[in-house]
């Protein structure tokens, strides 16, 4: 197995959270324990309903936040702890892609000077010099040289997106972390910027942690898959191996709870009960317990681990380690 | 929603295919427009207005903004065109024609258009170089202000923490303590003078600037561009000034414009209570201070200079009324 | 079919006034929806479902321009009808649910009183009578406690618990017509799966006729009886959901379904090039040709005919049958 791009140990995200003025901030444990090695040219989806501590993830795995705690290496270098002028000298080996394309580019700046930006805080290249290169990766998004002087609102969605993306690889980075790239996107547009993402991968090496709350599209794009279920990682693993047997309730429910497009598909629908619990009291034992079909009394006492169970990890006790039934044996959904 | 209307750019595979229409169609092989390339298929339309454009669109529709806007800039050339047009310098004593009538009125005569003071001064020509000084007092507290405003603004929004404590609360006392009175207390530290005029006024409007500018660029903080930006490298300095502040500058210049008013108004104020310009300096609020006795034997020496800063002053807020619309992008029509 | 529909729409068209001269934000619409009928209206963001749907309820700014040969509502000409009339008809027998539940409710007043209000405006029942079907209806749309939850102001509610307030609101007064305006799209996917299970369950057992505006393929798939495609204000198909997946004739419609991840075989995905005309680059002839695979010369100058029935009621010149364009033999 080829050295991993990028590899986060145990990150955790605590958040005080200021209630009223006179009561004790609450704290919010927003990612927990998340782990996960990233191999060069993969893609590792995060999948998890809102509040589930995807963001956070993300921001950690940028350097925008420092992890509360845990490790995180990127390229076998320890980042989480090192000083602010080690951490430069890696900005520029991830960087980012955000979900809404209309408000994560300055309004007040040139596509032009967008792209071009990132080359003149992090490199000492000459503005000619620059200039070549953000026009050659505007070639590459699919943008034309005079785009170049526009402003971000003389475009659409779609092509905002593209402008992110080549702002996110004009330094070349290994690892590129895309918050919901596509969430805010048409199905047409959606399709072309997955078709960009596919082809920039394999043209410049980058890795990608991508996150979606869109099972669709995270099996259309993913090697690995993680999904988190508030702060936590519940299952992780092969992207086949999760789609075609989860074995974390919380994942069969995600699953089934995706519409599919295709009217004569059949399969059992799980509907969950309730909500996502607050994360300022989240329940005793495992997090998905109030939620989940298969709850034992053991769930209600006692938090499972991430274990290896049928070819992936998986933290549930109820999990066995035999193949599950496939959510793909489908019965009607709303006849 | 109105971005849908005037997106005109398209994706490459289109495009692609409209960049080489276009050489075809021009040998030079520059790249027409894609407006007039596709013309041909597609039904026309206005043109898309630039920004500066649809700012003027929108600022035209206000007559008294306009009305404001011309009265401004007349009194700006005025200003500074002053020797020139005005008939006789501003501190000549014309020791013959002490308290001259205006024209228009009985025994008034064209030499001294808007009659002369009590020491014989020709009226029009003070009025017109105490614009320079009224004009420019209100401009010169404005851009220090506003330049210090920005300065502690984006410090306070940026730094948080203690820095932004003290910062406010400082801009908490000054606005605690009445304006004129913070005025003249400045002034009898510093001493009477238009430049400590000026010092005392911009004190005295600094918490305004202060207040917008980090109330804006809070708001621009919790946006997305902003994380963008940190993540590509963009150190704290270039993220203040060259990130943020271009965002947050429409609410200013409104300020920024209304504030000169204000300015006018307050160095007028402290100028008729003598703290400020010193005779013979031709200020407007020092003409009416200086005229006050006169009230009822010759009303014209104290009605006109009150009658230039009213007009002034009008003048100034209706155009910054009329700017803070245009600039509003909620309130004007699509 | 042989009872009159309950919504009947005839080329419907709304036109804005921009600065920029008239924009045409729905073009010829045409929509029939019966007692207990599920129809589907999809398209992209900016094909005037919206719009559509606003302009039923009479809900359009001033700028908007409405035209129809027919806009009737069970038996009421929409156009033709009184405001006072039609704020009668609107709430009580036509509901409409928007797509934000938080910021559709309003926030000063609790769930119970926002509710009762609509009772009282279209029913008069009394305050005793109203907190009874208040508890009633919040129960019904899935509510634990739904005593307690009268008392809730809608920051108190999560994005789900607002979008049921909305529905029971909606409900009621019984509505004959509900109006859902992606009531999904704001919500987590487990949570979309309880309103949908809700909203058909509804539109099943109480016999109202729904109207679901999505553009989500999925969620048609699975909730839609019928489906509209909306391509740039038109309506360029509408057919039975089952046939619309299996064989759609508008090459707009095909190539919507062929972009879908979860409908793809390789790792590139068939997708449409070219984005959704504006204002400025509207073409002369079919809307959709500058981006179709199949465009000819005609499609390009030519405005398309709308084929019958058999064919989806596709906008087109050479509608598909099995992915593949049917030159047209006989002028239609
Ligand atoms: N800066 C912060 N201060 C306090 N709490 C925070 C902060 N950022 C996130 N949280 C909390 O952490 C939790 C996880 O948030 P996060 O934004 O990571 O979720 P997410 O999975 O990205 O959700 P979404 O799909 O809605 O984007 C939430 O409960 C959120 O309220
Ligand atoms: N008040 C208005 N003035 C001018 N144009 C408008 C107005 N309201 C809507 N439009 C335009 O009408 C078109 C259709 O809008 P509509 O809201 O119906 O789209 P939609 O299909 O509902 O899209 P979405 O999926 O984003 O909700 C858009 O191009 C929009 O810009
Ligand atoms: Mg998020
Ligand atoms: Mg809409």
């Amino acid at each position: 197995m080829t050295a991993p791009v990028m590899e986060a140990v145990e990150l955790t995200q605590t958040y005080e959270v200021a209630r009223g003025f006179l009561s004790a901030p609450a704290s919010v444990k927003a990612v927990s324990g998340i782990s996960f090695r990233l191999a060069p040219r993969a893609t590792l989806a995060v999948v998890g309903e809102s509040g589930s501590g995807k963001s956070t993830l993300a921001r950690m795995l940028t350097m925008i936040e420092p992890p509360g705690s845990g490790a995180l290496f990127i390229n076998g270098a320890d980042v989480a702890e090192a000083d602010a002028a080690t951490r430069r000298r890696y900005r520029g080996e991830v960087q980012m892609v955000f979900q809404n394309p209309y408000g994560s580019l300055n309004p007040r700046q040139t596509i032009g000077a967008a792209i071009e930006e990132p080359l003149l805080v992090n490199t000492s290249l000459s503005s000619a010099e620059r200039r070549r290169q953000a026009l050659e990766m505007m070639t590459r998004v699919g943008l034309r040289a005079e785009h170049h002087a526009r402003y971000p609102h003389m475009f659409s969605g779609g092509q905002r997106q593209r402008i992110a993306i080549a702002r996110a690889l004009v330094l070349r980075p290994k690892i590129l972390v895309l918050d919901e790239p596509v969430s805010a996107l048409d199905v047409s547009v959606r399709a072309q910027v997955l078709n960009l993402l596919v082809e920039l991968q394999e043209s410049l090496d980058v890795a990608y942690v991508f996150v979606s709350h869109d099972l669709g599209v995270v099996r259309h794009m993913a090697d690995d898959v993680m999904v988190m279920y508030l702060g936590r990682a519940v299952e992780r693993g092969p992207r086949d191996a999760i789609f075609d047997a989860p074995k974390h309730p919380y994942t069969r429910a995600l699953m089934s709870a995706t519409p599919i497009a295709d009217p004569g598909a059949r399969r059992e629908r799980i509907v969950l009960e309730g909500e996502l619990p607050s994360p300022f009291n989240p329940p005793s034992g495992c997090p998905f317990n109030p939620r989940c079909p298969l709850v034992m009394e053991r769930c209600r006492a006692e938090m499972p681990p991430l274990e290896r169970k049928g070819g992936r990890l998986v933290a549930c006790w109820a999990a066995q380690d035999t193949p599950g039934p496939t959510p793909m044996q489908r019965q009607p959904a709303f006849a | 929603m109105a971005e849908r209307l005037i997106d005109n750019a398209t994706t490459p595979t289109l495009a692609d295919e409209r960049v080489n229409a276009a050489d075809a169609v021009d040998p030079s092989g520059a790249v027409l427009p894609l407006e007039e390339i596709a013309a041909s298929s597609v039904e026309a339309v206005p043109a898309e207005r630039s920004a500066l454009a649809g700012f003027w669109a929108a600022f035209r529709e206000n007559r008294g903004a306009v009305a404001g806007l011309m009265v401004v800039l007349a009194i700006a050339i005025l200003a500074v065109i002053a020797p020139l047009v005005a008939p006789h310098a501003p501190t000549e004593q014309f020791r013959d024609f002490v308290q001259t009538p205006p024209v228009w009125s009985e025994g008034g005569s064209w030499r001294f258009p808007l009659g002369t003071d009590a020491v014989g001064r020709d009226i029009l020509s003070r009025l017109i170089y105490g614009a320079r000084i009224s004009l420019g007092i209100g401009v010169s507290v404005m851009l220090v202000s506003v330049a210090v405003g920005i300065v502690l603004g984006l410090a306070s929004a940026f730094l948080r923490g203690l820095a932004d404590t003290v910062i406010m609360r400082v801009m908490d006392v000054i606005t605690a303590i009445p304006s004129l009175v913070l005025a003249i207390l400045v002034v009898a530290v510093l001493g009477p003078s238009l430049v400590n005029t000026i010092v005392a006024v911009t004190v005295v409007y600094l918490p305004r600037y202060v207040r917008i500018v980090r109330a804006a660029a809070l708001a621009e903080l919790s946006k997305e561009y902003v994380v963008a930006a940190r993540v590509a490298g963009v150190g704290t300095l270039r993220l203040m000034f060259v990130t943020v502040l271009p965002n947050c500058l429409a609410p200013l210049i409104v300020q920024a414009a209304l504030g000169v008013s204000d300015a006018i108004l307050e160095a007028a104020a402290l100028g008729f209570l003598g703290l400020g310009a010193q005779p013979p300096t031709p200020e407007w609020g020092a003409m009416l201070a200086d005229s006050r006795e006169f009230i009822r034997a010759a009303p014209w020496i104290v009605t006109l200079p009150g009658l230039a800063i009213l007009i002034t002053v009008v003048a100034i807020n209706l155009m910054g009324d009329g700017l803070r619309d245009a600039l509003d992008p909620k309130l004007r029509r699509s | 079919m042989a009872d009159t529909p309950l919504l009947s729409i005839r080329n419907l068209s709304v036109s804005f006034a921009t600065s920029r001269g008239p924009f045409r934000a729905v073009d010829g619409v045409d929509l029939d929806v019966s007692s207990g009928e599920l129809v589907a209206i999809v398209g992209e963001s900016g094909s005037g479902k919206s719009v559509a749907m606003l302009a039923v309820m009479g809900l359009l700014p001033w700028t908007a321009t409405v035209t129809a040969d027919r806009l009737a509502f069970d038996g009421h000409d929409m156009l033709a009808l009184s405001p006072r009339e039609r704020r009668r008809i609107i709430g009580r027998d036509l509901a409409m649910i928007f797509q934000e539940p938080m910021s559709s409710l309003n926030p000063c007043f609790t769930v119970g009183f926002q509710i009762g209000e609509a009772l009282k405006t279209h029913l008069g029942l009394d305050r005793a009578e109203r907190r009874v079907r208040s508890i009633e209806l919040l129960r019904e749309v899935g509510i634990p406690e739904p005593e307690r939850r009268l008392k809730a102001f809608p920051h108190q509610l999560s994005g789900g618990m607002s979008q049921r307030v909305m529905i029971a609101m909606a409900l009621a007064c019984r509505p004959k017509l509900i109006i859902a305006d992606e009531p999904t799209t704001a919500l987590d996917v487990t949570i979309q799966a309880q309103i949908l299970d809700l909203l058909v369950r509804l539109q099943r057992d109480n016999g109202v006729g729904l109207v679901l505006i999505t553009h989500d393929m999925g969620v048609v798939a699975e909730t839609a009886q019928r489906v509209c495609v909306h391509y740039a204000g038109q309506q360029v198909e509408m057919q039975e959901t089952a046939g619309l997946f299996r064989d759609p004739h508008h090459p707009y419609t095909a190539a919507l379904l062929a972009a879908l991840p979860e409908r793809a075989s390789g790792r590139i995905l068939p997708s449409i090039p070219g984005v959704v005309p504006g204002l400025a680059d509207r073409p002369k002839g079919c809307l959709f040709s500058p981006r179709c695979r199949f465009a000819t010369e005609r499609c390009r100058t030519v405005p398309p005919p709308r084929s019958g029935p058999e064919l989806g009621l596709a906008l087109c010149h050479t509608p598909l049958v099995g992915g593949v364009p049917q030159r047209r033999t006989q002028a239609a």
